[in-house]
């Protein structure tokens, strides 16, 4: 008898095991668990979040999930209350996606240690704040030391033409410049263009609260003469100037970025981050030979420098329990509050501290990035690099469709081209 | 073919057996998912917007209405599918006959092309991007090495069309081959042998033989991969992304951008269900005049 | 006993003609994956350029080997490829025979329902099968990946099944009729047995299916069940992709593919001699 209820047991676990539903034994300590996206500098921010859970008995599980599909994914557990993941990242993109489903953080302390501008308008819902950032990502012209003395580095357009023709004619590089220019990778040729001519893809030029964007009717701005001149200017780099490779309206940023590794290309444009990658021997032919500067202005516009500013940040859900909420708080706070772990992010990742005391601190310590944040965030004008409304995906991909189609086809057409694509984005943005 | 009613028990019992655990997972596994994905196409819902206000069918009809979906992406997937179907049965044909034989090697040469089919397709569809970079690429190196200009191959519609064809035909061509040696191994070899005996020529034989004998392989493969090759997707989105400016946009590359970029999972849904309705069609169509030809060409 | 075949061919120009164009096609077969194992085995720096230079290293391999779950998820989807496949080939090889020996409404109804759900894409459905699942509580499990896969395979090899069965004559499974054998008796041991290369042909193609399968391995899947496709995946990130790591880690999932594949033919055929 005894033996056959304790097989049917035996039976029984296996059955059970075998479905494979076993449920963690462990649920003493708090467990918060993180979803984010494998990359350097999430990985960074998650090792001095596993410093601190090992302080206040806190265990920290990791959830990487593809960047392909973080926002679908991420998307889908919010609203269904999901609840598989604690804090989560949040890009500024998303602001508006997510505002909703996410945790008023006002309370959080580290907040007032940051720049007003990297919070607004994108992590405000309803008046309240809903992500705490951990690192700015700010978009930077990289250019090759090698080729170029820092009285020779462009400024203008102009320079940038005739100093690449410079630099090919001797045989000293293939390119003069190389960018991502396919979808999504608008940011590297057309939208710093745009921008740095004194445009912008809606109106009011750098505005970015969509309430003052729907009181101007959501009016795009790609017909405008700014935007059209630097189609322009790209498609003479490509077939008249020949200073950026044919195969530029194809290129991701992988593709720009392999060309500049490679040595093929004097200047290019990415975002901060990438410095660590074009500084390893491991990986880049160009290791050792580069520097920042900043935005090279085109013709139209009327102040001297200009960058786009924006954070990365962690996010907490509402539907988040009261006391893990809490813990969550305290955790991202820490993070901005002090003073290693802002400085390792910098040091390890080449990712902006949003601490503006540690960035005082570096600008005095650190010629790097003193350079950095002068190219950047020390710019006349400040901008975001995207766009907060509901319907910002689509106006996107259909910006650059129209973009990518002017650049390739003859150059009497773009003025058309882009006056047809300011009319279909227009219509997009004001379904919001 | 008896289909005789008293024994209903044990044939018609025999029969259910044998699809029963199918048919009880494809009901739990896809008949339930896609009712509930359906709901989502006659309704106003995007997936960052709780309400799911019911709109009949609204959805569809802005998609049809959708000059871009009518008239570049129905045409791009219609084309691609002919032509990727056409390209892997020809070479999976070729291949399988050749298979078929015995020298010395073959049982390497059986495996080594399978090798399209042991990587991610999206991995070897970016394999095959970078191949075709106009800076880095092999391709443009050993053009190069000929005395040819670098061609910018992915500015291009046509040209950036024939390498996601190509590519498809690349992957599939295995699967055709697999299946069709398969085939052609179980064929009876007496038809063959009474043949060769009265003095037929190797493709006399082929034609008047083996191609009939092969005929219910061959129309379900080709059916099969017309119905998959109208919904590809990864190596499109991989290779081009639908681009360069949404010219080389199929189908489901279409209803993905709706559903998870744009996050209008209303329209995604619609579109993917009006391709459905499209496809299944199609292929039909396809199986009954698959079926006429063959029957005529007797 | 190469039916489709012609015997010996024609020596000289016949048989050269012959090597060539299965050389050629092969090389053009091959070609991709071997241009993608050189550049596994090239250093970081060289893997976009890959004809310029000429350092090679092992090193890409051990560091992707190193990574994070990697070592679980070549496992995990050994696992569910070949539990996937031999389950599905279960009902599959079923489920193409009754469609191929009887006609009738059961038939066509079943026969309809496999050619709908063939034809509709796997956005409409991903979503609420992720849903579902995550609900029935097998959400980042192995049958939470297995039942789902093999609902896949059941559309898709069912009606290839057919094909090789409506291939295959009925007059052998009437001898046995009439002879005494039950029907069970006929299908497996007649019919089976002459639909064997059919099988090892869906069994192989069934395998590599599932092993590169990513969508569903994507979305039903968290940290507790990593598959390699997904893991794969992590390496392209917001910068960019990893790419030395990412085709190293393609190379390496070619090895189990390539010895399921060449034993497959032996082992398939042993365990079908029932």
């Amino acid at each position: 008898m005894k033996r056959r209820t304790f097989l049917k047991t035996v039976a029984g676990g296996g059955v059970a095991l075998g479905a494979s539903r076993a449920v963690p034994a462990r649920a003493q300590q708090m467990e918060l668990r993180v979803g984010y996206m494998p990359h350097p500098i999430h990985e960074n921010s998650i090792k001095w979040m596993k410093v601190w859970a090992g302080e206040h008995k806190v265990t920290l599980t990791p959830v990487p999930i593809s960047y392909e599909v973080y926002v679908e994914k991420m998307t889908a557990n919010l609203t269904s209350r999901g609840g598989q993941y604690d804090i989560i990242w949040h890009n500024d993109d998303w602001g508006q996606l997510w505002g909703r489903y996410l945790e008023p953080v006002d309370d959080v302390p580290a907040l007032k240690k940051m720049s007003r501008f990297i919070m607004e308008p994108y992590f405000q819902w309803e008046g309240h704040d809903t992500a705490v950032p951990f690192v700015e990502t700010i978009g930077t012209f990289f250019y090759r030391t090698d080729l170029l003395k820092d009285n020779e580095v462009p400024r203008t357009w102009d320079e940038l033409v005739r100093t690449s023709q410079r630099l090919q004619k001797d045989g000293k590089v293939k390119w003069g410049f190389v960018g991502g220019m396919k979808y999504p990778h608008g940011w590297f040729t057309f939208f710093w263009s745009i921008w740095a001519n004194g445009g912008d893809l809606m109106l009011p030029v750098h505005e970015r609260r969509n309430a003052e964007l729907a009181r101007n009717g959501w009016k795009s701005g790609l017909a405008q003469p700014e935007a059209v001149q630097a189609v322009e200017f790209w498609w003479d780099n490509i077939h008249t100037h020949k200073i950026a490779p044919p195969g530029q309206p194809g290129y991701s940023r992988d593709d720009a970025n392999a060309i500049f590794m490679a040595g093929d290309s004097a200047m290019t444009m990415a975002d901060t981050t990438l410095y660590g990658k074009f500084n390893d021997p491991k990986q880049s032919k160009v290791a050792g030979k580069i520097s920042v500067t900043q935005f090279i202005i085109g013709p139209r516009a009327k102040f001297k420098s200009i960058a786009w500013r924006d954070p990365w940040a962690w996010a907490i859900p509402i539907h988040v329990d009261g006391g893990k909420k809490k813990v969550a708080k305290e955790l991202v706070s820490w993070l901005n509050l002090t003073h290693d772990v802002q400085l390792d992010l910098w040091k390890a990742t080449g990712g902006f501290p949003p601490n503006e005391d540690v960035q005082r601190e570096l600008v005095k310590t650190d010629p790097v990035f003193r350079k950095f944040r002068a190219a950047t965030v020390e710019s006349e004008k400040l901008i975001h690099g995207a766009f907060y409304f509901a319907r910002w995906p689509e106006f996107f991909a259909t910006a650059i469709d129209y973009l990518v189609r002017a650049v390739t086809g003859p150059r009497e057409s773009i003025k058309a081209t882009l006056e047809e694509g300011a009319q279909k984005t227009g219509e997009i943005a004001a379904r919001t | 073919m008896k289909r005789s009613r008293q024994r209903f028990g044990a044939r018609e019992r025999f029969m259910l057996a044998l699809i029963l655990p199918a048919f009880a997972i494809l009901v739990a596994f896809q008949i339930v998912p896609i009712v509930i994905g359906a709901n989502a196409s006659f309704r106003s819902w995007s997936l960052f917007n709780p309400e799911k206000t019911f709109v009949g069918l609204a959805n569809y009809r802005r998609i049809l209405s959708d000059p871009i979906f009518y008239g570049t992406v129905l045409p791009n997937t219609f084309v691609f599918m002919i032509g990727s179907v056409t390209g892997g049965l020809v070479a999976g044909l070729v291949l399988a006959v050749m298979l078929n034989r015995k020298f010395p090697g073959a049982r390497l040469v059986r495996t080594g092309i399978l090798l399209p089919l042991m990587v991610p397709p999206v991995v070897a569809a970016i394999m095959i991007t970078w191949m075709f970079n106009d800076q880095f690429g092999v391709v443009n190196a050993a053009l190069g090495a000929l005395g040819v200009e670098p061609i910018p191959w992915l500015v291009y519609r046509w040209t950036s069309f024939a390498i996601v064809m190509m590519t498809d035909v690349w992957l599939w061509t295995p699967w055709f081959t697999v299946l069709i040696l398969a085939a052609l191994q179980s064929l009876p070899t007496e038809p063959h042998e009474a043949a060769r005996i009265d003095g037929a020529g190797a493709w006399q034989i082929f034609r008047n033989i083996t191609l009939p004998l092969l005929r219910p392989v061959l129309m379900v493969c080709i059916v099969v991969r017309a119905i998959d090759a109208f919904r590809v997707f990864d190596i499109v989105w991989t290779i081009t992304k639908g681009g360069p400016a949404r010219s080389t946009e199929v189908f489901s590359i279409y209803a993905y951008k709706q559903a998870f970029v744009y996050l209008n999972f209303d329209l995604g849904s619609a579109a993917s269900l009006l391709g459905a309705a499209i496809i299944m069609v199609v292929g039909g169509v396809l199986y009954r005049v698959l079926s006429y030809v063959v029957e005529v060409s007797r | 006993m190469s039916a489709g075949g012609s015997g010996v061919l024609a020596p000289g120009w016949g048989r050269a003609f012959f090597g060539l164009t299965l050389a050629a096609i092969t090389l053009l077969l091959i070609f991709p994956v071997a241009w993608m194992v050189l550049t596994a085995l090239r250093p970081a720096s060289g893997v976009f350029y890959v004809h310029r230079g000429a350092e090679f290293t092992l090193g890409n391999f051990a560091e992707a080997l190193a990574k994070p779950e990697m070592q679980a998820s070549f496992v995990n989807s050994g696992i569910i490829a070949t539990l996937a496949t031999v389950f599905s080939l279960a009902v599959t090889i079923t489920s193409g025979y009754m469609l191929s020996r009887f006609r009738g409404t059961t038939s066509s109804v079943w026969f309809g329902l496999i050619y709908l759900f063939r034809c509709i894409p796997y956005i409409t459905w991903v979503i609420p099968l992720y849903l579902l699942t995550q609900w029935m509580g097998i959400l980042d499990t192995y049958l939470g990946l297995l039942l789902p896969h093999i609902s896949i395979h059941i559309c898709f090899f069912s009606w290839i099944m057919k094909g090789f069965f409506d291939g295959i004559s009925p007059e052998m499974e009437y001898a046995a009729y009439i002879d005494g054998c039950s029907h069970w008796g006929a299908f497996l041991r007649v019919a089976l047995p002459l639909a064997v290369p059919g099988i090892v042909a869906l069994f192989i193609l069934s395998w590599l299916y599932t092993w590169n399968e990513f969508l569903f391995a994507l979305i039903l899947t968290g940290s507790r069940t990593p598959m390699l496709t997904v893991r794969m995946a992590q390496f392209v990130n917001e910068t960019g992709i990893e790419w030395h790591l990412m085709s190293a880690t393609a190379v390496m999932a070619i090895g189990p593919a390539l010895i399921v594949t060449l034993f497959a033919q032996e082992y398939v055929v042993k365990g079908l001699r029932l």
